[in-house]
């Protein structure tokens, strides 16, 4: 039974050539192992079985997929499997251009010299350093016996391989021992090989791209990172820690700025300590029993661990950040802002239950009346939160 | 109006919540002096704000845990007829407050209210306070009307009710406990409230423990030696509860009261040396310090004294109790006058 018969169907080819290959088994025909390499070429395939492939079209003879394959690998595969593939690449080099020396070879003995001078062509084009000095040395000989210019279209290959300098070296033998056409000729290509050189493209937007690709390269994966990994984390937290503090509050700054000294910037000092007197009421005690409770505080303070390691690098600040306000997921808070002019006070207030405000206050006092109102206004806002909490818990 | 449970006048809050910080210092230091202080701040607070609810409430547990157990039967059962907030704790407060009255009645009111606690509420703790408090109520109902003729089965009766509440309680305080080990293992006692129960609950076995041992004799019908003997035993694991209750909570003057109540017993039981003084210096703390005045404690050193022999200060001490009114004494002007008619007849025998 041939082994092709034995495939199970489902399994994939390319997983199979490379099981066979590791195990060191024979392939049983070259084209088999050609039609099992040319299923694997989707681009989803491993560096390893890209180097698998690359391996059977080199035994197949099959030099320019085997390149092909090998190229992909060096393309994405780990750092050992780009060296692999860069053994193979150079090995299959060799003896792509070998092959087509050989070829050109043969056409030149049979006479026809057209035939072998393409083929040289195509070994200057894509073959070793060896066997592109033989390619050329072929290709003079051919000149030589009459094929001319068979220098000027080797250069004229090579330019359009891009390999600029040697076109260029090629084209300055020609001017040196060529006929006076073949100079004219030789001229004209170097002429236009410095206009190509020095061509807008490759001066300006050749580096731009390269630059820009480069910068791209780092946000793209950054941008990556974010979405795979860091929103699924952020909203995890964000999970946990909306349950975890459920029943805290929090008691937001009512000043307008940093550092403001105007009357009613310090409202929140005087929440914090209406809180405390409240906690302190409101606390269990077995003599009168069960008073319900203040919702405990949530301190809006980021983590000491954080801080500290964000003091030491400076590149950890910005994740600070980012998990302080992940963190902080109190499921009551009470904001607002004051505004003093120079003889009145507006306060505005609001108690939210998950970002749904529950009660807002808008008050407006004369300077002298806010310094007796302002303990009332923290306790009203306040009892309210109470009022509300243990409505919820009944 | 409606009373409110809180209030929006900010300065009757502050009032309230000054006063409950006295009741937290009368609690450490068990100095009445706190409570007199809470009241004036809860009585101001009711000024501030007749409907607050919180005041007249906590004015009312002050009233009952400085002595004034009467107004605290009228404050809470007023405020249970006026509203129905907190109406489970408020009925608890009351069955407290009917314990203090000590009499058969006051008890049996207190036992009423304390199983209509039981009997309506699931909140484990309060559950828990109510049912240590029916154990003190059945321990304390086992006092005879008249010490010379005892009922004897409702003595038996009491006792094993007492025993039984008492015994359920400590369970019920394990299941707590271990509910507080396993995660989601539902609703537990908070420590203080378990510590306060289990005071409870160790005062309410020294009490049956030591009432039951006043007429052992005649209930097991053992009145040899050998009954004087058991009655001595039995009032020695009375102290021993008394003297846990005390660990937990030490300055105590009810349990002090208990204690002093035992160690004269243990005195006249087992005669041993010492103890008559003992229990003297231990009632007359709670006369000095604990609960200035406390007509109950006067009484019961002379009841040491009569024991002792010493008639001449027992009928003095007798005498002192009998100028306090009946209604802050806490015992009967019968049992003080039959204990006055006993020391003038220098009868040295007890019950």
């Amino acid at each position: 039974m041939s082994l092709a018969f034995e495939m199970k169907e489902g399994v994939p080819r390319r997983l199979l050539l490379s099981a066979l290959m590791i195990a060191g088994m024979q392939l049983p025909t070259n084209s088999f192992a050609v039609e099992l390499a040319a299923s694997g070429t989707d681009a989803s395939a491993s560096s390893a079985d890209q180097l698998s492939i690359g391996h059977a079209y080199e035994q197949a003879g099959r030099f320019a997929d085997a390149e092909a394959a090998y190229r992909r690998a060096l393309e994405i595969g780990s750092p050992k499997a780009r060296v692999d593939a860069i053994t193979a690449l150079s090995n299959v080099v060799q003896l792509r251009s070998a092959s087509l020396l050989s070829l050109a070879r043969s056409l030149e003995d049979r006479g026809r010299s057209g035939d072998a001078e393409s083929v040289y062509l195509e070994v200057l084009k894509d073959g070793d350093a060896e066997a592109r000095s033989v390619a050329l040395n072929a290709l003079a000989r051919l000149s030589d016996t009459g094929a001319t210019s068979a220098e000027l279209k080797a250069a004229k290959a090579l330019e359009g391989a891009k390999r600029w300098d040697e076109a260029e070296a090629l084209y300055q033998q020609v001017i040196q021992s060529g006929s006076m056409a073949q100079k004219e000729a030789a001229l004209a290509g170097i002429k236009e090989l410095a206009k190509i050189r020095h061509s807008f493209v490759e001066e300006e937007i050749g580096p731009a791209w390269d630059t820009f690709l480069k910068a791209l390269f780092p946000t793209l994966l950054v941008a990556g990172l974010i979405l795979v990994v860091v929103v699924p984390v952020g909203l995890g937290l964000k999970r946990f820690y909306r349950r975890r503090y459920r029943a805290r509050l929090n008691i937001g700054d009512f000043s307008r700025t940093e550092g403001d000294q105007s009357p009613g910037a310090a409202f929140r000092e005087t929440l914090l300590l209406m809180h405390d007197r409240m906690s302190t009421h409101f606390r269990e005690r077995t003599i009168v029993g069960d008073a319900g409770k203040m919702p405990a505080l949530l301190d809006s303070s980021r983590s000491d661990v954080l801080d500290l390691l964000a003091d030491v690098n400076e590149s950890l600040v910005p994740f600070s950040k980012w998990f302080s306000k992940v963190t902080q997921q109190p499921g009551y808070r009470v904001s607002g802002w004051t505004e003093a002019t120079w003889g009145n006070i507006k306060v505005c207030a609001k108690f939210e239950h998950y970002g749904k405000t529950v009660r807002q206050w808008t008050r407006i006092y004369s300077l002298y009346e806010w310094f007796g109102s302002e303990q009332d206004l923290a306790y009203e806002v306040l009892i309210s939160v109470k009022e509300y909490t243990d409505a919820l818990g009944a | 109006m409606p009373l409110e449970l809180e209030t929006h006048n900010r300065e009757a809050f502050e009032l309230v919540t000054q006063a409950l910080e006295f009741m937290d210092q009368y609690r450490d230091s068990r100095d009445v002096a706190r409570l007199s202080e809470a009241t004036v701040r809860l009585n101001a607070a009711s000024q501030k704000d007749p409907n607050y609810f919180r005041a007249r409430y906590y004015d009312a547990i002050v009233d009952d845990l400085s002595g004034r157990r009467e107004s605290a039967v009228t404050k809470l059962t007023e405020l249970l007829g006026q509203s129905p907030l907190l109406a489970d704790e408020v009925r608890y407060n009351l069955g407290l407050a009917e314990y203090h009255g000590y009499s058969h009645s006051a008890l049996e009111r207190a036992i009423q209210q304390f199983t209509r606690v039981l009997e309506t509420v699931t909140d484990a703790s309060l559950r828990l306070r109510a049912r240590a408090g029916l154990a003190q109520a059945y321990a304390m109902h086992m006092i005879p009307k008249e010490y010379d003729k005892p009922d004897l089965d409702q003595i038996k009766k009491y006792r094993d009710l007492a025993l039984g509440a008492v015994s359920r309680v400590f369970h019920e305080l394990h299941v707590s406990q271990l509910r507080r080990l396993v995660p989601f293992g539902g609703s537990s006692v908070d420590s203080s409230t378990a510590a306060e129960v289990r005071w409870t609950v160790h005062n309410a076995k020294g009490m049956a423990l030591m009432y039951y041992s006043d007429y052992l004799p005649q209930i097991e019908n053992d009145m040899a030696d050998r009954g004087r003997e058991r009655q001595g035993v039995t009032v020695k694991l009375a102290l021993s509860e008394l003297e846990k209750a005390e660990r937990i909570k030490g300055s105590d003057w009810a349990n002090r009261c208990d204690l002093g109540s035992a160690t004269m017993r243990l005195g006249y039981f087992s005669r041993e040396a010492g103890c008559y003084s003992q229990a003297i210096s231990i009632l007359q703390e709670v006369i000095d310090r604990l609960r200035p005045g406390y007509g109950f404690a006067i009484y019961e050193t002379g009841r040491v004294l009569r024991l002792k022999g010493d008639y001449g200060k027992a009928i003095e001490r007798f005498k002192a109790a009998l100028d306090i009114p009946e209604t802050q004494r806490d015992v009967s002007d019968r049992r003080v006058t039959a204990e006055l008619k006993r020391a003038e007849s220098k009868d040295g025998t007890f019950p």
